[in-house]
């Protein structure tokens, strides 16, 4: 190995190893993963069109995630009102093999019983999840077409699972995005069930 | 007296109410069943003892920051002229999970105390209450359930001790001897001399804490932990402290920050 390779190794690695999520102004971490359709999607060709993406982290078994894809359907109503404002939806499932809610089968199925427009992507080994900080299904992130995380954290402001929140903070940030205004609530604490990662 | 029999609507708790000793059936099979004993140590006050007992490998969650997880509710339909306290939880315990998950939970049972006060000479009546709360292992199952006490219970001594086992274990305030607390820019510094170990614990209020999982805990004297920017940083906040001295033994305690 030359010099040159070795030292780009130790930087990759060391920058892999500080990742410990992101955060409001940082940079979002490029990824690219497939869908249970077989597709690819990669966040610098969606990013390189313009487009504002949405993360949302899913496991279709987990109850939070049942409360706002089955029960109440929140995350088609936003998808359906900013569609149309070059936004983008990407569902992403980092629960590890043997782990609750796994797979292309169990994710495929889920997708069409909760009707979801937008892709699932499989993230098995977690390491999109972990770049991201992903704790929580569904936990949220919203990045603008300049690469930068405009919001991180919860998809509303009710922590149970049982009813909706007041304030929707997506539907909030992709608002004011879309209204080329500021976002004013750029973080809080996630909740839901967490990430299923392997040990 | 009443006994009530109930399968939540989730199909995951059997409830078994009596009015002074609590029975409960053991299925494996459900994560939780649930229990209240009713004492009366005063002509007007009542000591309600709640009961969450876990199936091995499940936890419930504490009202502490946690990633995950809600901690349990219960919400009495008191009369006009009667009030509860809030309820009275024992410290939690730490749980990190893969991917730098930190909840803090409570594993094989949780015993919460409330305070209920009534108007002298009040005659007994049905009182409601909603239980909420999400059990977990490798999965999430969300229960609740409704119970009808019958308030104010006859005095009786019975379960009086499992009352106070269960007040030994709620945190005091820590004494101010024992640490030390400041503010830096972004930071929030804790120290206690003589410790081997501290673990700061925020409560479910006031401001993000950036690294919790990592700083949360320390083999050392002092924490560190850093706060996330934004408006909440500068917010009061309390927490539980736990300090671990060199000699092994430990103290909680809550601290609160201005």
């Amino acid at each position: 190995m030359t010099r040159f390779n070795i030292l780009t190794a130790v930087l990759l690695l060391a920058s892999v190893a500080a990742v410990a999520g992101v955060a409001p102004g940082d940079q979002a971490p490029d990824f690219s993963l497939v869908d249970t359709d077989g597709h690819t999607h990669s966040l610098h060709d969606y990013l390189a069109a313009g487009q504002t993406v949405v993360l949302e982290w899913f496991n279709p078994d987990c109850p939070f995630i049942r409360k706002h894809h089955l029960d109440a359907r929140t995350m088609n109503r936003i998808y359906t009102q900013f569609v149309a404002d070059d936004v983008v939806w990407l569902a992403i499932n980092s629960s590890a093999p043997g782990k609750q809610g796994h797979g292309l089968d169990r994710n495929r199925l889920a997708r069409a019983e909760y009707e979801m427009p937008m892709p699932v992507l499989l993230d098995e080994d977690g390491a999109v999840g972990k770049n991201y900080g992903a704790k929580t299904t569904p936990h949220m992130f919203v990045i603008t077409a300049d690469g930068q995380v405009a919001y991180a954290g919860a998809i509303d402001s009710d922590r149970s699972v049982h009813q909706l929140g007041e304030i929707n903070h997506v539907s909030e940030a992709l608002a004011a995005i879309t209204s080329a205004e500021s976002v004013t609530t750029a973080v809080t604490q996630p909740y839901g069930c967490s990430v299923k990662y392997g040990n | 007296m009443e006994v009530a029999y109930k399968w939540s609507a989730l199909g995951s708790v059997l409830v078994l109410l009596m009015p002074v000793l609590a029975l409960a059936a053991v299925d494996s099979s459900v994560p939780v069943t649930v229990t209240v004993d009713v004492s009366r140590a005063e002509p007007d006050r009542m000591t309600l003892l709640w009961r969450f007992r876990l199936a091995p490998d499940w936890h419930l969650y504490a009202p502490f920051r946690n990633d995950t997880g809600f901690a349990p509710s219960i919400d009495l339909e008191l009369p006009d002229g009667w009030s509860a306290e809030d309820l009275a939880w024992p410290a939690p315990e730490r749980w990190l999970v893969a991917g730098e998950i930190l909840d803090h939970v409570y594993h094989h049972e949780l015993a919460l105390l409330q305070s209920v006060r009534v108007p002298l000479g009040t005659a007994p009546r049905r009182v409601p209450a909603t239980l909420r709360w999400l059990a977990c292992s490798e999965i999430c199952v969300p229960g609740d359930t409704t119970m009808t006490l019958m308030l104010p219970a006859p005095a009786d001594t019975s379960v009086g001790h499992l009352a106070a086992l269960a007040a030994a274990s709620v945190p005091a305030a820590m004494p101010s001897s024992r640490y030390s607390v400041r503010r830096d820019p972004g930071h929030l510094v804790i120290q206690a001399p003589g410790a081997s170990r501290l673990t700061f614990v925020p409560g479910i209020d006031g401001p993000l804490f950036g690294d919790l999982a990592a700083a949360g805990a320390a083999d050392a004297e002092e924490l560190t932990l850093q706060f996330q920017p934004g408006p909440e940083s500068t917010t009061p906040l309390r927490g539980l402290l736990t300090i671990i001295d060199t000699d092994g033994r430990r103290t909680v305690g809550w601290i609160t920050i201005p």
